[in-house]
């Protein structure tokens, strides 16, 4: 088979990881080496779906042992299938990064003959650029569920970052349509790759010529649409993600139905807008100091689609407005729609000069449209009764329920876990 | 700027000679470009206020559209008499419009770290044709030179004609030659003096780059919003 075909054949199965980022990690090139890996990321060009390409992200194979539902490259599906070799990927990545195509490698697979038999597969190809090509550039590797702990710990010596796909947001949805997976084999290797860069962090402070474990920290990916859990559900597992596994990303995919199965819903589109909602409501857990439960509860399980889930807890606390810019503190003026992480710091430095008025917060990069009706500064008030637009189900109180438990998180292992 | 920090008073007016009208009543003076003295400017800036300031001047000053003159001269008044610390006032017209140019400078010149496509020649050297809105070509060439010291390669103005290379110890200015500007004029990979390796390569990035996008997603605008139509002529992938 020519390389052509295979590119396109192993491309075209990897594009529906979400991940992208280059960010994270600085590494230099060596003298003889090449590449280099950005703090902030870089991004090299854009797809036609908008999306950004930063990493060469191909599979090392579409050769699938599993039968996952939801998956283009099940067992099941008739589909062109493809393997690269080693050299071919080493080469392709040397070649693309060294005209600036390109950050570094995403590289996953499919299960071929067992995950660990992948994995170490994949390693290799990272071992080789890394060794024998002195690459300095980003790899980011996919873990497979089920691989051992052993080859966790190889693999993240190589890698900038490492991932495992959570695919399913509940246990009984992982049973129903991946049913060669399991909650426990996606769950001991994200545990296993946490502990190893906390370990690693810890021992590079006493030793800092200690190679580095996975320096952009790990992530994962979640399918949107494809089973029946909710958004509440969704943030909460995210919020645990982020609290207990230290999880630098949360990926959200929605899902398209790229192979017809009676157990997936039947969409005529995908629910982008959906996931658009959700990552602005993961923005707000990750950056601006929000709990799942409070921007959803179990009332109101579903972020709105009508506007950014920011403005309708806004409009939920008329009790908690307007602010005063030229007061309030940091964590306040974040709940303010239309200011930004950016803009409220500059409004923090720049108050300091004298009390800001409308057209200096406009100077500032305020989106005044969307804060106008939230906000006191020095020559505006809002009015009195301030117009709120009323959100179907979105104005009752709250029921005080007893803090519920995400099931994935809900075994009694999850407990000693969390005790250790 | 030099002049200014040293007590001359600010101008009325000032702007590239390019794109100044002469004034009937005003008096003139032609300011010639200095490396020295600018660079003595620049050791002076980061003294007196911080390495950060340096840098948004330095980023100003490289903007190529103009209209900036006025407020970076303001600004750095602003800076001698009040001190760095007005640097943070974000509400101020001139700190804001000298921040909002330095961030267009600095944002093309990020851009471009990763829109910069070399192509191999058939000498071996890696050569990047772009045409950037702004002065960016030393910003570009020193994150290249972190990421490939052992390469060739050259960075090529094609707007300004002007190049830096690199010989694997030194960027150097370089000036290309007659008939990559006139290659560069066609602009397609028959033209340009590519190695065979080249066109394979481009070829596989072609393929990868139409295969990565998921088909039900299709997003022009987004597409363009990220990366504008200026910048797809020298983009491999879009030729």
């Amino acid at each position: 088979m020519l390389l052509d075909e295979k590119i396109a054949i192993l491309s075209g199965a990897a594009r529906y990881d979400v991940s992208c980022s280059s960010s994270g990690s600085s590494r230099g090139a060596g003298c003889a080496g090449m590449g280099a890996t950005s703090r902030a990321g870089i991004c090299h060009s854009w797809a036609d779906d908008g999306r950004c390409i930063s990493l060469l992200k191909i599979l090392l194979s579409n050769y699938c042992i599993y039968d996952c539902a939801y998956c283009i490259n099940r067992r099941g599906n008739d589909v062109p299938r493809a393997s690269f070799t080693t050299d071919e990927i080493v080469n392709l990545t040397i070649d693309f990064y060294r005209r600036n195509y390109i950050e570094g490698l995403f590289l996953s697979s499919a299960v071929q003959v067992s995950p660990d038999n992948t994995t170490e597969r994949m390693i290799n190809v990272a071992r080789r650029l890394r060794n024998d090509e002195q690459f300095g550039g980003y790899i980011h590797l996919k873990i497979i569920p089920g691989t051992s702990p052993e080859l966790i710990q190889r693999a993240g010596f190589y890698a900038d970052r490492l991932s495992v796909n959570i695919e399913l947001p509940s246990e009984k949805s992982l049973k129903t349509l991946a049913p060669d997976k399991n909650k426990q084999a996606i769950l001991q290797p994200m545990r296993r790759i946490g502990r190893e860069i906390s370990e690693n962090r810890a021992l590079r402070r006493k030793q800092k010529r200690l190679p580095r474990f996975a320096p952009a920290g790990q992530s994962t990916q979640l399918i949107i649409g494809a089973s029946p859990e909710n958004d509440l559900h969704i943030l909460r597992l995210a919020s645990g993600l982020y609290e207990r596994y230290a999880l630098k990303r949360v990926y959200y995919s929605a899902y398209m139905p790229a192979v017809h199965d009676r157990l997936l819903p039947e969409l005529s589109a995908p629910p982008l807008l959906r996931e658009h909602r959700l990552y602005q409501a993961d923005w707000l857990l990750r950056y601006y100091g929000f709990q799942a439960d409070e921007i959803l509860s179990e009332d109101m399980p579903d972020l709105a689609e009508a506007i950014d889930p920011k403005q309708a807890w806004a409009y939920r606390h008329p009790g908690f407005f307007p602010v005063d810019v030229n007061r309030a503190d940091r964590e306040t003026l974040l709940r303010v729609p239309g200011l930004g992480l950016t803009s409220v710091a500059r409004i923090i430095a720049s108050r300091r000069f004298g009390p800001l008025d409308l057209k200096q917060l406009d100077r500032i990069g305020v989106v005044l449209k969307r804060a106008r009706p939230f906000i006191i500064c020095r020559d505006y008030q809002p009015p009195k009764e301030p117009a709120v637009p009323v959100f179907a189900g979105q104005h009752k109180t709250p029921q005080a329920a007893p803090p519920q438990q995400l099931d994935f998180f809900d075994e009694p292992d999850m407990a000693i876990q969390r005790r250790s | 700027m030099a002049q200014l920090w040293e007590g001359s008073p600010p101008p009325d007016v000032i702007a590239a000679i390019s794109r100044y009208s002469p004034d009937l009543f005003g008096q003139e003076q032609t300011i010639q470009s200095n490396s020295r003295t600018a660079a003595d400017f620049l050791k002076t800036l980061e003294k007196a206020a911080h390495r950060t300031i340096r840098n948004r001047v330095m980023y100003a000053a490289c903007c190529g559209t103009g209209g900036f003159e006025q407020s970076l001269c303001e600004y750095v008044v602003l800076l001698r008499d009040a001190g760095p610390e007005i640097d943070e006032n974000f509400s101020h017209p001139a700190v804001a419009q000298v921040r909002r140019t330095a961030r267009q400078v600095a944002g093309e010149a990020h851009r471009l770290k990763g829109l910069v496509r070399f192509r191999e020649l058939s000498t071996g050297l890696l050569w990047a044709p772009l045409s950037p809105d702004h002065h960016v070509l030393p910003f570009v060439a020193g994150h290249f030179r972190r990421r490939m010291p052992a390469a060739n390669w050259v960075l090529h103005d094609v707007k300004r004609n002007e190049a830096i290379l690199w010989d694997g110890q030194r960027l150097l200015p370089a000036m290309p030659d007659e008939s990559l500007q006139a290659a560069c004029a066609i602009n397609n990979d028959a033209a340009l003096p590519l190695s065979p390796a080249e066109k394979q390569c481009s070829e596989y990035w072609r393929t990868f780059f139409k295969t990565i996008a998921v088909p039900g997603r299709t997003n022009p605008e987004l597409q363009r919003s990220n990366m504008p139509r200026r910048y797809w002529t020298w983009l491999v992938e879009k030729q």
